[in-house]
């Protein structure tokens, strides 16, 4: 009988305990939900479909290992999406990545000259080159350089109060949009559970192109 | 109960202690690891609190294998280890003691998983510490429990004092 009582209450417990972190991830607010606090604008980076009414805003740190894994996610939805949607990118550079802000700084100095997005590509495919240096400008230098910029433009710019502002307010409207972690996305205006693969990124876009009656 | 207690020799105190901490640590281990796990196949982000990381660390490429996640390899390693714990004071079957060594796995996939934390990833989850802590406690109290177990009374006496 003690031996029942002893199994009995032990599996008893477990399942409790299982079924109550299940009611509690199920019944918890989302930590992540908000509307998006600053629209879409001329001033974002923008691609596919301008006129598009599906919008997907990503607020992003070059240097945080998981954008640099949800890139090829959005490159590849991107490819397929391109005419139905527009995706938005934003900079949110946390305090923990000393590199996020100056790389961020660059991609807007690339962006002055037309190719925001082919440096955004080069950031992040060269992540692990630059992420540990003391102080990246030589290397973004470098990308400039090989993507045929302007070098001394790109240096004012990157040197420029104007871009480190623009860098400055992408991260405050992440904030006032109460982004808690990169990458957060938003789908519409309205905060995503970051889906876990592209698969769970497509239905969600799907979703949105064809709303459920 | 507490006559019983006070009449018994230190070594078995202790190890009773140490396997009530045992088992405190592993219920502990089962709860952080079940709630990663939970949120994976719920779709639910971690709730970090003021603590910054848990989204990073629990998106990243390093937090599942082939597609199972890490915390569901952790919830049933500690799982594992509960129910044994449970299985020894019940019967006294010395397999227990016999697998306490492997918590040494435990403790070694806990330092990688820190490690990958520390220097690929470059974030810290506080669940991933916790569950740390925990293989860390179990490790730890394996020493103590084999050190004290040559010494135990016979399960009928232990358990009269349980």
């Amino acid at each position: 009988m003690k031996r029942i009582i002893i199994w009995a209450g032990t599996i008893a417990i477990l399942l409790l305990a299982v079924a109550g972190i299940i009611w509690a991830v199920k019944n918890s607010s989302n930590p992540q939900s908000g509307d998006l606090a600053v629209p879409v604008s001329a001033e974002d980076h923008m691609k596919g479909n301008p006129e598009s009414a599906i919008t997907l805003v990503e607020y992003s740190d070059f240097q945080c290992p998981a954008c640099k894994s949800y890139y090829p996610i959005v490159e590849k939805l991107m490819d397929g999406y391109g005419s139905k949607i527009r995706f938005v990118y934003r900079h949110f550079p946390l305090p923990q990545h000393t590199n996020a802000r100056p790389t961020a700084i660059a991609a807007e100095a690339a962006g002055l000259q037309g190719k925001f997005w082919e440096m955004h590509k080069v950031i992040f495919d060269h992540q692990d080159e630059w992420s540990p240096l003391a102080d990246p400008r030589d290397t973004l230098l470098s990308y400039a350089e090989a993507l045929g910029l302007d070098k001394e433009k790109f240096l004012q710019d990157f040197d420029s109060s104007d871009l480190k502002k623009k860098v400055e307010d992408d991260l405050q409207g992440g904030i006032r949009s109460r982004v808690r972690a990169t990458p957060t996305f938003f789908l519409n205006g309205a905060a995503m559970v970051n889906p876990r693969s592209y698969d769970e990124f497509k239905r969600a876009i799907d979703a949105a192109i064809t709303p459920t009656p | 109960m507490n006559s019983n207690e006070q009449s018994m020799p230190q070594s078995p105190r202790r190890r009773k202690h140490a396997l009530a901490w045992f088992l405190g640590a592993g219920f502990i281990g089962f709860l952080d690891s079940a709630y990663l796990t939970i949120t994976h196949f719920i779709g639910s982000p971690v709730t970090c609190g003021f603590f910054t990381g848990c989204d990073v660390v629990t998106s990243s490429e390093y937090s599942a294998i082939a597609g199972i996640p890490i915390a569901l390899f952790g919830t049933l390693y500690y799982l594992f280890w509960v129910l044994l714990c449970v299985w020894y004071l019940d019967s006294r079957n010395t397999l227990f003691l016999t697998l306490l060594p492997l918590t040494a796995v435990g403790f070694g996939v806990s330092l990688i998983l820190i490690g990958i934390q520390l220097f690929i990833i470059d974030a810290i989850c506080v669940y991933c510490m916790l569950s740390a802590a925990s293989s860390t406690a179990l490790f730890i109290l394996s020493f103590v429990i084999r050190k004290v177990g040559p010494n135990e009374t016979p399960a009928i006496t232990y358990s009269s004092a349980i």
